[in-house]
């Protein structure tokens, strides 16, 4: 019995909804992230120029490990709702040093060319993505998925 | 005025008893099929985080685990799935470890090609792969559908390590050419292949190999386009056939001839930006 109680409160919290900030999503529907697909104008190819141009070494303590940022874009090409997780080359939770964290976060937001995914209606709606950065010595090495 | 307000109690009883009819209902089924119950709602976890629900989606998922008699290793594979498609690594990771405890021979096979490519964390793809390949000796096996001895030279190649990955490549080709032709081998491992070569500044081989690269895929602007640098490195008196060879990779790219994946980056992807590049730098008259 209690456990049937435990199943339809998490079925209530599934109802509820998050977010922060005045970023704003166009609809409260959502898409797996690959279909339809969000693009980025000249495609990763530019992504990955907008980091290893910009990212500048820190050297520190906790400087190696990946840095995992998720966030949405909206129909409009808007990016927001920023979550970040740090974790070991292991892909356990660990600390990584602040600055290296604040500097990619400042990075992905500045990503503003986002070309919203087009439905099988021919809209535009909220997509939502995430990128992955390999830090070794404070050095970035390596970004993924793409 | 009396008859409207009878209806309206009349109606609010109707949807108290539909809801707890439905409430009853739940809770009996939820006795009886409890099982099932927690398989449904971890699929409906499951399907939160498919649309990027993650928190969420993560606590129901690991709510309907720990109320599962004997969760299987396919259910911490899906869990794993949906949470590396998110980035959610120790989630995924964790799972995916425990999926390859209980069953090394089905995990295995997704485990050691995710690594490879959705983590890039070529040694341990390397170690997993190996192991998996070892279970089923004499017997070449395609884990999510690739070759083994293609993904292992990938992995030996993004190590920087191609001799080894060439011989990876050359069994690949070897296993495909006995069982079906030469023709049935993918343009993609002769593709890496020529690169691993084209690396070891065995420029001519390299080149030799693009070209059947080009014979299974004639629409390939990767292997024009490698094939163009290639030609550069030898001699300056190809370069007008190194150019030509960039020039069509363009062309093919700018008409979507292009190998890429939805998730992932490939190891020998090419980018537009990236072939004009190469045009403006060493074809300029």
């Amino acid at each position: 019995m209690k456990s049937n109680f435990s199943i339809i409160l998490t079925f209530l919290l599934a109802a509820c909804n998050s977010s922060n900030s005045d970023f704003q999503l166009c609809s409260s529907e959502k898409y797996p992230y690959y279909y339809p697909t969000l693009y980025y104008e000249g495609d990763f190819y530019e992504i990955k120029k907008h980091f290893y141009d910009n990212y500048k070494n820190i050297q520190s303590d906790k400087s190696t490990g990946i840095v995992r940022i998720q966030f949405q874009v909206n129909c409009s090409g808007e990016a927001g709702n920023y979550k970040i997780a740090t974790y070991s080359l292991d892909y356990e939770y660990e600390t990584i040093n602040q600055k290296i964290i604040d500097q990619l976060l400042r990075l992905t937001k500045g990503l503003k060319n986002w070309i919203p995914a087009i439905d099988d209606d021919g809209e535009s709606i909220d997509s939502h993505k995430f990128l992955a950065f390999k830090v070794a010595d404070g050095r970035l090495i390596d970004i993924l998925p793409k | 005025m009396i008859k409207s307000k009878e209806k309206k109690k009349k109606r609010k009883k109707r949807i108290l008893i539909f809801f707890l009819s439905l409430f009853l209902l739940i809770t009996i089924l939820g006795v009886i099929f409890n099982q099932v119950v927690y398989m449904l709602l971890f699929y409906f976890g499951y399907s939160q985080v498919y649309n990027g629900n993650n928190e969420r989606g993560n606590q129901i998922m690991s709510f309907a685990i720990s109320k599962m008699e004997n969760p299987s290793a396919e259910i911490y594979h899906a869990l794993s799935v949906q949470n590396t498609k998110n980035g959610n690594y120790n989630i995924a990771m964790s799972a995916l470890e425990k999926a390859y405890e209980m069953d090394p021979d089905e995990a295995g096979a997704y485990y050691g090609w995710v690594l490879l490519y959705y983590y890039h964390d070529y040694e341990k793809s390397l170690e997993i792969l190996n192991k998996y390949d070892d279970s089923t000796p004499g017997f070449s096996d395609w884990p999510m559908g690739e070759c083994i001895h293609y993904l292992k030279g990938l992995a030996y190649m993004q190590l920087h390590k191609y001799e080894i990955a060439i011989q990876e490549f050359n069994t690949s080709i070897d296993n495909a050419s006995k069982e079906h032709g030469e023709g049935w081998v993918d343009y993609q491992v002769y593709l890496n292949k020529g690169i691993c070569l084209f690396n070891l500044k065995m420029h001519e081989e390299a080149i030799v190999v693009f070209n059947k690269a080009i014979k299974s895929n004639d629409k390939s602007s990767e292997a024009y386009y490698y094939k163009g640098l290639a030609l550069l490195k030898l001699d300056l008196k190809d370069k007008d056939t190194a150019c030509h060879n960039l020039n069509k990779a363009y062309i093919l790219i700018k008409q979507g001839y292009k190998s890429s994946d939805t998730y992932v980056e490939l190891f020998s992807e090419i980018y537009e930006q990236q072939v004009e590049q190469s045009i403006l730098e060493n074809c300029k008259n």
